[in-house]
């Protein structure tokens, strides 16, 4: 069965580009272009990891972050940005990777195969 | 001869001419009032402990030029701290080739409580007749005039340089307001414009792979894509200058440091054909660092180093411990930086590349200052350049987390 990811970006943009590129690699993919919408999505469909923006009107992705390791604590969850100094920050700490936004995915594919493979052994 | 003397030596020292003019006018006006035949003014140099001659009338030249401190009778006068009567045989060993010639003389401190300004040293061929009771006084209150005129030029003095240091500041003040705003507006335009780079750039090579190498639209996507990525790195660089962030400090091996920064560089070194000189210290050389943006900051460094040398050269690097501190030193042989350009190499988007954001020494010298360091460079135009780091020692007690303050 394909992995299943969910794509938060507020960027229309950015979502259809994850989404095409992730589902060329062989993922189904959700997307939400909000932190509620989101956490709205993940109360009726299983995913099994997140892609999540920091930035963000309403909720951002530091808050969401929060949530979603309080009821779904394994739910792996890779933080995107534009900016490698949210990295120092306490609060995306209990992300499982961080990329800096990039239009080469490259090491976001690599990220995320990574972390499913873990997922996987465990 | 009465208090009109008086009055032309305050006329003299109160003239709105420079200090060492209104010296030679009073030496002059001593000489004419007074039964002496030469007169020189010495000038005390507080710094370096000696009597200068700054002044002098008559005598046809024959002062000495220097006595150092309690030298001579200038110093003897000014270590009494009262007035000297010497006659041709002073005895006491005491030798003062400044009297070679002269009958007799009568050497005047120049001071104020503690504070000394300098010497009169009134000389006559002829052993002359002793001054009166009211000459020395006259000549007392001369000299306390004198003194103060030398006191008010060293405060005049004093305040013009404070005023041009204060000058200097202001407009170093208003340079640095500018690039704060300017610093902001770009952080501000860096954030806008990276989201949609990077779906420009994402799309851009999801058509690349649509087409084949042959396409002639293929050229076009690539240097769509090749574009992007030029973007993407300027925005980065903005983004990590205006980053301010607070560092994370750990102890940390300065050649472990440098070891780890060349390593990232091998393969550009081999290709441009550059010899590596490293002269690092067989001792640790610890320093309080943020490892991460202390390698940015070398990186840059390097970076910069190697791109100067394109068609192969020497890059020097060494670091070592100077008492307090720990010093790299970053030198190439790729042709040095233009004089004119050199001043400006730390402000942010100044740059001598071509493909340069002109970001790279200000993010290197912010985060070096971060560490309670400082850079600088020396530019041998037509050689090379050699960037010299100074960060404190994490055995200082004065690094990053030090509790010393400065």
């Amino acid at each position: 069965m394909k992995n299943r990811l969910l794509i938060v970006d507020d960027e229309e943009g950015i979502r259809l580009l994850y989404k095409e590129e992730l589902e060329e690699e062989g993922y189904a993919t959700e997307i939400a272009s909000s932190g509620e919408e989101a956490l709205e999505k993940l109360k009726d469909t299983k995913v099994d990891l997140v892609l999540l923006d920091i930035k963000m009107p309403g909720m951002d992705g530091v808050e969401v972050l929060r949530r979603v390791k309080e009821k779904w604590k394994t739910l792996p969850v890779i933080l995107c940005t534009a900016y490698p100094h949210y990295k120092q920050e306490f609060g995306t700490w209990a992300s499982d990777a961080y990329v800096v936004k990039s239009s080469d995915l490259k090491e976001l594919k690599a990220k995320i195969k990574d972390i499913l493979k873990d997922k996987k052994l465990s | 001869m009465g208090y009109d003397i008086l009055t032309k030596v305050i006329e003299i020292t109160d003239a709105d001419i420079e200090l060492l003019r209104k010296l030679k006018k009073a030496a002059r006006l001593l000489v004419r009032e007074f039964p002496f035949d030469a007169c020189a003014v010495y000038e005390w140099n507080d710094k370096e402990k000696y009597f200068e001659n700054v002044a002098s009338f008559g005598g046809r030249g024959r002062n000495v030029a220097r006595y150092e401190n309690n030298e001579g009778l200038p110093g003897r006068a000014m270590k009494l701290g009262r007035t000297l009567e010497a006659g041709a045989n002073m005895g006491k060993g005491l030798v003062d080739e400044g009297l070679t010639g002269f009958g007799s003389a009568l050497i005047l401190p120049l001071k104020d409580g503690k504070n000394r300004f300098g010497a009169l040293y009134l000389k006559a061929i002829k052993k002359t007749r002793p001054l009166t009771a009211k000459e020395k006084k006259l000549l007392h209150v001369i000299a306390l005039q004198i003194a103060s005129s030398i006191k008010s030029d060293r405060y005049i003095k004093s305040l013009d340089a404070a005023y041009g240091e204060l000058n200097d500041i202001r407009v170093r003040l208003v340079n640095a307001e500018k690039l704060m705003a300017l610093g902001e507006l770009s952080a501000a335009l860096a954030h806008e414009i990276k989201t949609p780079l990077v779906s420009i750039g994402g799309f851009a090579s999801r058509l690349k792979k649509k087409f084949d190498s042959g396409s002639p639209y293929y050229p076009y996507v690539e240097h769509i894509t090749r574009e992007v990525v030029r973007l993407e790195s300027i925005v980065s660089d903005i983004l990590n200058y205006t980053n301010g962030k607070t560092p994370r400090f750990a102890k940390k091996d300065m050649n472990s440091i440098i070891d780890e920064t060349l390593g990232v560089f091998e393969e550009a070194i081999k290709i441009s054909k550059i010899a590596v000189r490293k002269s690092a210290s067989n001792k640790p050389l610890p320093v309080m660092a943020d490892e991460e943006q202390l390698k940015i900051a070398f990186d840059n460094l390097i970076a910069n180093a190697i791109e100067s040398m394109d068609s192969g050269g020497t890059l020097s690097v060494s670091a070592a411990k100077n008492g307090d501190w720990v010093i790299v030193e970053i030198t190439d042989s790729g042709g040095g930086i233009e004089p004119e350009l050199v001043s400006g190499i730390f402000d942010p988007f100044v740059t001598t590349k071509e493909h340069g954001t002109g970001l790279g020494l200000p993010i290197t010298r912010k985060i070096i200052t971060r560490h309670r360091g400082s850079i600088d460079v020396a530019n041998d135009y037509g050689r090379g350049t050699t960037f010299r780091v100074k960060l404190p020692s994490a055995d200082s007690g004065y690094a990053a987390h030090g509790k010393k303050t400065l």
